[in-house]
């Protein structure tokens, strides 16, 4: 498999238990390398099984899941994976869970690094991890991953509990990685905002299905908001993801086919308006690899 | 593109630094367990011989009684398997289940697989180490100082710890604490059925040697036999949880 495809799933499907629902379903995307891509959908979604998945946690259902093209058992010392709740062992002092990163990592463990992360955030190395709070409990995990040098990186909801300043400071440490190194980041999030200054690349995950998935540019120009009369027709030739009717004046959002009847006023849809309106109508067809022409 | 580490992660330093204070505790019992037996041969044995002869007489209260403290140290080691099982389930692997700490060493260059056999190897070194030796000592004392106890052979508190049948229950409770924690992956539930599984074990071997007595006559034969069992329960459990391990994780 190519080595500029940092994550790639197929068909993949994941269910708990034997008569468990379907977390993810059908999962079908790929993801180039040196992207910084956010993972997107509510609550339940399926986000934290898709990172559990490619991490090598569990094993998929159905399809299969590769990375870095390799499966993702192999490819475990090439990635790393911070847990939504920050897993850390707590009778361990800082310096001593960064030492069982060195002793677990051999061969790829960058000690300087992995301090600076932790360093940064004025973390007394000698201190306990059950002491710490959790966003300084986040700075350890995220320093333990950073510091084996990964070609991956899966953060699941990394930013949760950090405040806006911390959050901005640990931002710019990942994309400081991201630029310097080439490092291909997964993060996900149920808050939009939080990643659409620093992702290229959005996977949006719904009722365990994937919606969207592709370059944030392209799939923001592949939509348009659209205003006109209500009894116009003309819509009828494109994708409608959403539209609404206020009075006499209907708005959608629309994936256009061709060239917008001259009545209709269009506008560039922000990313939150094309998440939300993607996860307000799970019957509008997604976008992404498969299905787009 | 790197070249894979050809480095062997050092995880059982990491394990040894987790688990310390438990190594600390097992040290502790062990010494103060053969302690006791060193007691009760060099001292209270030799007492006990002389305040037999005629015109001789002692006073003893529950905790100098010869026999009070060979009965207690009998049975202690009996069901030392069982707090190892509490240990193995709740501590080693149940916990780090329940944390999501099991995850954050997965995720780390350690396979589930390389991660458990080195939580296990770690633990069984210092576990057979202690339970082979206080074995040992416990055999050499009673036989030795038979004449002055008021047991026999057949009881279990004799017939268990008196030979490789106990580091053989050490290591099924172990097993079955990690089997335990890997099924349940909650500290306080696989805690409770890996000493349901060793306690009844233990107490199923009361029974075991029973009906063996017919073909086999004496101490040796029915312990060998009865260790040859745990031993090969002890296989079939390491076996399943490697099995469960092995399913849940890619």
């Amino acid at each position: 498999m190519s080595s500029d495809t940092a994550l790639r799933a197929e068909a993949v499907g994941k269910r708990f238990g034997r008569r468990g629902g379907w977390a993810l379903r059908d999962c079908s995307f790929r993801l180039p390398t040196g992207r910084v891509c956010a993972v997107v959908g509510p609550n339940g979604a399926g986000k934290s099984t898709l990172l559990a998945l490619a991490a090598g946690l569990t094993a998929p259902t159905e399809g299969s899941v590769t990375v870095l093209g390799r499966t993702p058992a192999a490819a475990r010392p090439r990635v790393g994976f911070v847990a939504q709740d920050k897993p850390l062992y707590p009778q361990l002092t800082i310096a001593e869970t960064l030492r069982m990163g060195a002793d677990l990592n051999p061969g790829h463990w960058d000690d300087g690094h992995a301090a600076r992360v932790v360093a940064g955030g004025d973390l007394d190395p000698r201190a306990r991890v059950r002491s710490l709070s959790g966003g300084q409990r986040t700075r350890v995990a995220l320093a333990l991953a950073l510091g084996k040098r990964p070609e991956l990186l899966l953060l699941d909801e990394p930013m949760a509990d950090l405040d806006p300043l911390a959050r901005h400071e640990l931002m710019g440490t990942l994309m400081a990685q991201a630029a310097q190194y080439g490092t291909t980041i997964v993060m996900s999030s149920h808050v939009v905002a939080e990643l659409e200054d620093s992702c290229d690349h959005l996977l949006l995950v719904g009722d365990g299905r994937i919606r969207l998935a592709g370059e944030i540019d392209e799939l923001l120009a592949a939509h348009r908001r659209v205003t006109g009369a209500a009894d116009s027709a003309g819509l009828g030739a494109h994708t409608v993801v959403e539209s609404r009717v206020t009075g006499r004046q209907l708005s959608a959002l629309i994936r256009p086919a061709g060239p917008l009847p001259g009545d209709w006023r269009a506008s560039a849809p922000s990313l939150e308006e094309l998440v939300l309106g993607h996860l307000r109508n799970p019957g509008a067809p997604g976008l992404h690899e498969g299905s787009a022409a | 593109m790197t070249a894979l580490a050809p480095a062997r992660p050092a995880t059982r330093r990491t394990l040894l630094r987790l688990h310390r204070p438990a190594l600390l505790v097992w040290t502790a019992l062990v010494l103060l367990a053969a302690g006791e037996l060193l007691w009760v041969h060099y001292s209270a044995a030799p007492r006990d011989r002389g305040c037999a002869r005629p015109g001789h007489w002692c006073s003893y209260t529950s905790l100098t009684d010869t026999n009070n403290v060979m009965n207690a140290l009998g049975e202690a080691l009996g069901y030392a398997p069982v707090a190892v099982a509490a240990w193995s389930a709740a501590a080693l692997i149940g916990r780090e289940l329940e944390s999501g700490t099991a995850r954050l060493a997965w995720t780390q260059a350690v396979t589930p697989a390389r991660w458990l056999t080195a939580k296990l190897t770690t633990a069984a070194l210092p576990l057979l180490t202690g339970s082979a030796l206080l074995a040992l000592a416990f055999g050499a004392v009673w036989s030795a100082d038979k004449d002055v106890l008021v047991t026999h052979w057949t009881w279990d508190r004799v017939f268990v710890p008196r030979g490789p049948l106990l580091p053989a229950l050490v290591l099924f409770a172990l097993a079955a604490g990690a089997l335990a924690g890997l099924v349940l992956r909650r500290a306080l539930p696989a805690l409770a059925v890996a000493c349901a599984a060793t306690v009844v074990l233990r107490t199923f071997l009361r029974d075991l040697w029973q009906p063996l007595r017919g073909p086999l006559t004496g101490f040796w034969p029915l312990h060998l036999a009865a260790t040859g069992m745990v031993l090969a329960l002890t296989a079939a459990t390491l076996v399943a949880a490697y099995a469960v391990l092995r399913r849940r994780t890619a």
